[in-house]
């Protein structure tokens, strides 16, 4: 069931890609520097606090903004999928009454924005990764199934907390504190190298899925060592993720618009 | 417009909902009762909001739902449109389907209202194509050609329900299922309104409309269902029903303290 509305969604993608893009261009509307602020964030975080952690730890900033630079722009995208997407069922209440249940696309409205905010900062990216001392032109071949596979999951994440949003409000305050662990949690502002296996805190950091998803996409990028425990975490998290997704979407999905 | 026959069929559908409720209690005083309402866990009860509910609409039967508050008519409507499902029973469905339940809801106030009209048009399941035809036809009946490009927020509340009813009538549908829509317009934007439903009959072949104004009842439907207490109450030709609803309503006012 989840997989034939996904991909009646993808066949039909008019409302949420329009509604998305709809979110995005009113939001910068009536600001004066309009869609640039799409860009403000992402330099600001990436080199101002790139630059400031690199000399509070003491290495050289060219290597180390690349990594926070790759790792803070795959967790914000990340962060602002799967929380919005506790949000985004009560948030659509009207359309959902109206018999409008196909909910695969309330969540593909929110993954198109994630990715479009994304896809505004490659050329950040690009000019971080030209600068990158360590860079591994292999890497970039890599990225894109690694790419495929990180936004599928997301996808999953997604469509679970929706369903969780619908049913419980609080859900929303949970993943902000959750996502506040999550990002000291994940190798961004340090390095995969400081919690080493074997370890509580390293023990603590393989437990976190955004740390492998990712990892997967960055380490080969910026030529760090990748376990291959990695991978393994991978394939089982997106196996497993499909099908609790799925059941848990056939199981609940009707129940949503009671919920909303 | 297709020219197959359209119909819609509720066969024994009934929908049990659970309702959270406070426990009631004796309240000693200010403190107490402010700390219960904060820390009491709300109690969970099921509730028959409809009951055996079973009828067939044809083609051409325009059916209007009459009842008091609360006796379940946006909850039959919401089940129509195939938003809840019911406990047990079953709805059959033959046709396309549109509900116009939220028609002033659903809009981005910062777009534009063309945007919004693309908005909505997509939500509709309308495609890209199609889109660009929706416009003028919509701006035209709503009135509102020379606010186009303003942002929707702009909109008074009946301006956004016009907008809204132009939309959601733009396109002919086999099953109309429609609530209350009538709640903000001027006098002549209702008979506007009333019009197109009547010249859309012929269109829309089957019509569901729940509302408290008689006369739109009258105007509108062929076919009254009563609703009291989730179940059916009389179910025959409107003028009946309005009648038999006259009763209920004259029998709650009498035994109203």
């Amino acid at each position: 069931m989840i997989f034939r509305q996904l991909f009646s969604s993808l066949r039909e993608p008019e409302f949420w890609a329009y509604s998305s893009w709809l979110d995005i261009v009113t939001k910068y509307r009536r600001s004066r520097l309009g869609l640039l602020w799409l860009l403000i964030p992402p330099i600001i975080y990436i080199f101002g606090v790139g630059y400031y952690f690199a000399k509070l730890q003491g290495v050289s900033p060219l290597g180390f903004i690349p990594h926070m630079g790759v790792g803070y722009l795959l967790f914000r995208f990340l962060m602002t999928t799967i929380m919005e997407s506790a949000s985004i069922l009560p948030g659509n209440a009207s359309f959902i009454l109206d018999g409008h249940v196909r909910l695969t696309d309330f969540v593909m409205r929110v993954l198109a924005k994630g990715l479009f905010y994304l896809i505004v900062s490659l050329p950040i990216l690009v000019v971080v990764l030209v600068l990158a001392p360590q860079l591994e032109p292999l890497g970039l071949l890599t990225m894109v199934p690694a790419m495929i596979l990180l936004v599928t999951n997301a996808l999953w994440m997604g469509i679970i907390v929706s369903l969780l949003g619908a049913r419980f409000p609080d859900i929303n305050e949970l993943m902000s504190s959750l996502f506040i662990f999550g990002f000291i949690l994940t190798p961004i502002l340090w390095t995969a190298a400081a919690a080493p296996v074997g370890t509580a805190h390293g023990m603590f950091m393989r437990a976190n899925p955004f740390f492998h998803m990712i990892e997967i996409v960055r380490a080969p990028l910026l030529g760090e060592p990748i376990e291959p425990f990695t991978y393994a975490f991978m394939a089982v998290l997106t196996v497993a993720g499909w099908a609790l997704t799925a059941f848990v979407y056939k199981r609940y999905a009707r129940f949503v618009p009671l919920w909303v | 417009m297709s020219n197959m026959t359209a119909s819609l069929t509720a066969n024994h559908v009934s929908l049990k909902l659970p309702a959270f409720v406070q426990r009631e209690r004796a309240v000693g005083n200010w403190w107490t009762m402010l700390a219960r309402a904060a820390f009491e866990p709300p109690r969970r009860e099921f509730r028959t909001i409809l009951d055996d509910i079973h009828f067939s609409a044809r083609a051409g039967d325009r059916i209007g739902i009459v009842g008091r508050n609360g006796a379940g008519k946006s909850t039959l409507l919401r089940i129509l449109a195939g938003a809840y499902q019911p406990t047990s029973g079953w709805i059959d469905l033959l046709g396309s389907r549109q509900a116009l339940l939220n028609i002033s809801l659903g809009f981005n106030g910062e777009a534009t209202l063309k945007e919004n009209i693309y908005l909505r048009g997509t939500a509709m399941g309308i495609r890209a194509s199609d889109l660009y035809e929706l416009v003028e036809p919509v701006l035209e009946f709503a009135e509102l050609r020379e606010k186009a490009n303003d942002r929707l927020k702009t909109l008074s509340a009946g301006q956004r329900m016009r907008l809204g009813f132009a939309i959601a009538t733009a396109v002919q549908h086999d099953i109309k299922v429609m609530d209350e829509w009538i709640g903000a317009g001027d006098a002549s934007f209702i008979q506007k309104a009333k019009e197109r439903m009547s010249n859309r009959v012929d269109g829309a072949k089957v019509v569901i409309l729940a509302s408290h104004n008689f006369q739109l009842m009258k105007d509108v439907c062929s076919k009254g269902i009563l609703l009291e207490r989730g179940r059916i109450l009389h179910m025959g030709e409107i003028h009946d029903t309005l009648k038999e609803y006259e009763g209920v309503l004259r029998h709650a006012e009498s035994t109203a303290p």
